[in-house]
């Protein structure tokens, strides 16, 4: 997979994998994002970061497909491109994890993982018999390949940890990776504890530079400054600031998140 | 392997993996039930010299039968995140309908293939409401017992008539000495086993009663998919009240009251739920047994009837208790 360094052919024109031009979408009278500016550099890890109601899980519906924009334009490549679903989305290789992961706990993991592609044999469609053991041993080998350590992927998701269960969850999210280029992640370490959230980080950071990019929302701002490339700040709705993560600091985060303006100078 | 020292995501140790293994085998709901049966069956024996003979047995069997088979399709429904509870009075519609066509003079098999096709209809209709109009299964399912059970009072203007033979009770034959419905229970069985078990249909079925908001994001049809389980599960109301009213030999549009409660208790004891995503034909199966087993044993020490209906009601509470119980405790 490492020699898949650009997911797409058009990639050498220079433009950024993803950008998001002046996005706004209402809810009523409150403007959840508004004139919101984003690039999204190949392989890179974008961290966003703001209070609760900042807008940044609606911006990311808004490239998942499952919130549309009122105003604004999505260029991928450099090419303007139509999301108005989360199919449209997912044809464009971006897959969104959830805050609450959309795992089924009655299925063991690889069911999890296959979920909705499952390999069939036999009648067409939903009437195929599943190739469990195919099934079992691709996952098997999935997550070894991710150094995710689940005992046996026959263990129903219900009984995982939260970290496992976040772990299940990236790996469905990459298991296809072909078509693969753009990973939406909405708090992955929000209801872990420090341990777990560690493997989790680690787990993010092996992921990254397949050809695949991230976005990461997080409460966490160390977290996301050690995992991140670069940091978008916003706040009611509006992009505040975005920052080198290497020459950030936390408080200088934390400021930008309350005071919502940049200390000195312009926004980047 | 990863140089993190104890990661949460740590592989279960393969003892510690073994154990989970066993402990959710040993006490998974089927072998707690089949020990509970075996429990029974040992009880019966002890108190009645004729309970486990071969005879007798089948007589069980033979009752179970038809349960068995609603059952199964109630099964299929609780998985999928529904609940029918029109299956008694949908069974009733199939069965006067076949009764009333055969006594017109329509041909046994013709007059059994338009019922099964009524059952499926009732459950497209069943699965109509609840996914085109978005009303709550058991708001729905139980609407649709009343409005049934009008329409089999309405076919048979609210009187029960005895059907001269004719073929007409082969339910009541037996081949090679087993009474024809443990054919069809064997049937459906398999059928049912490979649907729900090894399909891509029946994972999806899983999914979505597990979580639906899921299947969603997984681009799955959750309404298309649920209507489809309705209509499924109407077939096998349909195989069902046909081969009941073969067995009655009647059209009797009574005939299948307060079965959708009987086979709530022999499903849920045989590990489904009502919050969806869980069930198994082999679980309802023996949950069907243990109640006719129950009901057969009571009826025969001369158990007066109304305590049976208490037995079975406990029994019932039992189950659901059980399914409520805190989950973590059985990892």
């Amino acid at each position: 997979m490492n020699e898949r360094a650009t997911p797409n052919g058009n990639g050498s024109n220079g433009a950024p994998l993803l950008q998001l031009r002046g996005i706004c979408r209402s809810f009523g009278h409150v403007r959840a994002v508004h004139e919101v500016d984003v690039d999204l550099q190949r392989n890179e890890i974008l961290g966003i970061v703001g209070d609760n109601g900042a807008g940044k899980s609606t911006l990311m519906k808004i490239i998942a497909g499952t919130v549309s924009p009122d105003s604004g334009q999505i260029l991928m490549n450099g090419e303007p491109v139509e999301i108005t679903t989360a199919q449209d989305s997912r044809r464009l290789g971006i897959e969104m994890i959830y805050q609450d992961l959309a795992l089924f706990d009655n299925l063991d993991v690889a069911a999890n993982v296959f979920i909705g592609r499952e390999p069939t044999r036999g009648l067409p469609s939903l009437l195929g018999f599943l190739e469990r053991r195919r099934m079992h041993r691709e996952a098997a080998a999935l997550l070894q390949r991710l150094n995710i350590m689940i005992g046996s992927t026959r263990l129903p998701v219900g009984v995982l940890s939260g970290g496992q269960r976040q772990m299940v969850a990236i790996a469905r999210a990459v298991a296809f990776e072909e078509n693969n280029h753009i990973l939406l992640m909405d708090e992955p370490s929000a209801a872990l504890g420090a341990t777990e959230s560690a493997t989790v980080t680690e787990l993010i950071r092996d992921i990254r530079g397949d050809g695949l990019s991230i976005m990461i929302i997080s409460h966490r701002i160390p977290e996301v400054l050690d995992l991140a490339d670069r940091v978008m700040v916003m706040k009611r709705g509006e992009h505040v600031a975005t920052l080198d993560a290497r020459s950030t600091s936390v408080e200088e985060c934390v400021n930008l998140i309350v005071a919502g303006a940049p200390a000195a100078t312009g926004q980047a | 392997m990863t140089t993190t020292a104890t990661p949460p995501g740590a592989p279960l140790d393969s003892r510690a993996q073994a154990a989970a293994r066993a402990r959710r085998l040993l006490l998974g709901q089927h072998v707690l039930l089949l020990i509970a049966l075996i429990l029974l069956g040992t009880y019966f024996t002890s108190r009645l010299d004729f309970f486990l003979t071969s005879q007798n047995v089948l007589t069980i069997l033979r009752f179970s039968a038809v349960t068995f088979i609603v059952a199964t399709g109630f099964t299929l429904v609780l998985i999928g995140g529904g609940l029918d509870l029109s299956i008694g009075s949908g069974m009733a519609v199939v069965g006067v309908t076949s009764g009333k066509l055969f006594e017109a003079g329509v041909p046994l098999v013709l007059a059994f293939v338009i019922g099964v096709v009524v059952g499926v209809a009732i459950g497209f209709v069943n699965g109509f409401i609840v996914t085109q109009f978005r009303i709550n299964p058991l708001i729905a399912t139980l609407a649709m017992l009343f409005a049934l059970l009008g329409v089999a009072f309405i076919i048979t203007d609210g009187r029960s008539t005895q059907l001269r033979d004719d073929g007409f009770r082969f339910a009541r034959e037996n081949v090679g000495g087993v009474p024809v419905p443990v054919f069809f229970l064997i049937a459906t069985a398999v059928l049912s086993v490979v649907l729900l078990h090894t399909t891509k249909a029946g994972r999806h079925l899983f999914a979505v009663g597990g979580n639906p908001d899921a299947a969603r994001q997984a681009a799955m049809n959750v309404d298309r998919f649920r209507l489809g389980m309705y209509t499924v599960a109407g077939l096998y109301t349909g195989i069902a009240g046909v081969l009941l009213a073969s067995d009655l030999g009647a059209i009797a549009p009574n005939s299948a009251r307060n079965w959708e409660l009987y086979v709530a208790t022999a499903v849920f004891l045989g590990g489904a739920s009502l919050t969806g995503g869980r069930g198994s034909v082999v679980g309802t199966f023996i949950g069907v047994v243990f109640v006719s087993a129950l009901d057969n044993g009571l009826v025969q020490m001369a158990v007066r009837p109304q305590i049976v209906l208490i037995v079975v009601g406990t029994a019932m509470i039992l189950a659901v208790a059980f399914d409520q119980r805190p989950k973590g405790g059985f990892r």
